[in-house]
């Protein structure tokens, strides 16, 4: 399973000029096991082993868990994605109304969530930023979510149902907005969905 | 233009004081406005004042109110200050932040030719036409945005020394607009010191001015190497009697616990790293002195 993932979840950020969503990755993960929900929230797993486990976007990125926080660092290589990527059952995020994260970094940046269906159809919530010195709380808010087309596979079906996504990512697109190339590390302290 | 120095001039226009709206022209708020710029209004600061994660809201109401009354300086005003609003406090990662500082440009320009009177727009028009001269590597409205906020800082130093400020904030601490700032945030201090000054004070639509206005001072501080003078005034932050109620006491309990390790930050080449400032690179940088209670 581990070894499957990676390359499933690069194939479907980053190879959409191929055209060539992988078929099986919605039996993928309707095979995970669901999240808990409890008093409206979702709790995001902020592992790195498992079958609910976080996994780099690409090669060069190291994502760990250090002391229940996830924590990942890399190099930003121009004309790349950074970050990393947690696949998750149909439904876990059935009536989202916002994500919630903590988050700390080694210097300034952006993240950027993104929420993935089965179809290859991606959609983003704002960028949320990343500060030296104690994490900080961020929410963004599914009335935000916005159709994020490089990397999609799939045309802009109009709306996004959180219910459909099988997997989000945490994206540090600076790589396409800088011709700087500092290391970065950034570390989840929390990550959690609120949830009707 | 690398898109990094867009990003970062974006989160400039961040800071811009939509301080002190409330204290426009007493026509603009007078019997002679239509009902719908008066609902318009009251919709925008109860939005800023205490529903700012809906900011775009009241965007309705006040196009509602210009299509009947596009002469309204107020209305003009209110418009360019929530587009400006939502620039501040997009997403800068997103080039479509950019729709919003042409709307507020245009807004603000209006208001400004509808209420000559109103000293106060440079400070949020200045930053907007810099931000905008920059895209478009337009040198010459560049330096006139900065002769504009100088001219204004002349005329009523307590209320524009924040945007002349800010627009220094991310220059080298040694150069002379960045020193410039500074002394601009300083002298503020002694122009406030028993003044009867709106922006020397918290008001029911400025909630907290002073606490955002002294944490930023106290970045500044810092950035230009004085961690004894902005601890110190971390400290009178937190003695504001509206400080309980600060939304954003923990940026300056942060700054308090990590003082010197965010000056060695400020002082080391790599400004990509700087710590946090309250008024650049953030979500809050309006509503850290307009959101109540």
């Amino acid at each position: 399973m581990r070894r499957l993932l990676f390359p499933l979840i690069a194939y479907l950020l980053f190879a959409a000029a191929a055209n060539a969503q992988p078929q099986n990755l919605g039996e993928i993960a309707r095979n995970l096991p669901p999240l808990a929900r409890e008093a409206g929230v979702v709790r995001l797993p902020l592992a790195t082993d498992g079958p609910l486990a976080w996994r780099p976007v690409r090669d060069g990125i190291t994502v760990r868990q250090a002391e229940g926080a996830l924590a990942a660092s890399y190099q930003v290589a121009p004309g790349q994605p950074a970050g990393a990527a947690l696949m998750i059952r149909p439904g876990s995020l059935a009536g989202l109304q916002s994500l919630r994260l903590k988050l700390r970094g080694n210097r300034n940046a952006y993240l950027t969530v993104a929420l993935h269906d089965a179809a290859g159809v991606v959609y983003a919530f704002p960028a949320v930023a990343v500060r030296v010195g104690d994490a900080r709380e961020a929410e963004v808010s599914i009335g935000d979510l916005s159709y994020m087309a490089p990397a999609s596979k799939a045309p802009d079906p109009g709306t996004f149902d959180p219910a459909g996504a099988v997997m989000i990512t945490l994206l540090d697109i600076s790589g396409f907005i800088s011709s700087e190339t500092p290391e970065v590390a950034w570390t989840i302290e929390s990550f959690e969905g609120v949830v009707q | 233009m690398s898109r990094l120095r867009l990003v970062i001039l974006l989160t400039l226009i961040a800071s811009i004081p939509v301080l002190a709206v409330a204290t426009l022209a007493a026509g603009a708020t007078g019997a002679g406005r239509h009902p719908l710029a008066v609902k318009a209004e009251e919709s925008f600061f109860a939005t800023l004042n205490g529903n700012p994660k809906v900011r775009t809201a009241p965007l309705r109401d006040l196009m509602t109110a210009y299509a009947v009354s596009p002469d309204d300086a107020r209305v003009n005003l209110l418009l360019g200050l929530n587009h400006l609003w939502l620039a501040a406090e997009g997403d800068m990662t997103n080039p479509t932040v950019i729709d919003h500082l042409i709307l507020a440009e245009h807004f603000l320009a209006r208001a400004q030719k509808l209420d000559p009177s109103d000293r106060r727009i440079p400070s949020w028009l200045a930053p907007v036409r810099l931000t905008l001269a920059r895209i478009h590597n337009d040198k010459e409205t560049r330096e006139q945005s900065f002769r504009d906020i100088q001219t204004a800082y002349a005329e009523d130093p307590n209320f524009h020394s924040f945007t002349l400020a800010l627009l220094a904030v991310d220059s080298d601490r040694k150069s002379p607009e960045f020193q410039r700032g500074l002394a601009a945030l300083r002298a503020t201090e002694g122009g406030c010191a028993g003044a009867e000054d709106p922006s020397c004070e918290n008001r029911p639509r400025w909630p907290h001015n002073l606490e955002a206005f002294t944490t930023f001072f106290a970045d500044y501080e810092l950035k230009a190497g004085n961690a004894d003078r902005a601890r110190a005034l971390l400290v009178r932050a937190q003695q504001n009697p509206d400080y309980p109620r600060w939304r954003f006491q923990s940026e300056v309990e942060d700054r308090l616990k990590n003082l010197e390790s965010y000056a060695a930050l400020y002082a080391n080449a790599d400004p990509g790293d700087d710590p946090p400032h309250l008024m650049a690179n953030g979500g809050f940088m309006c509503q850290s002195c307009h959101s109540g209670p």
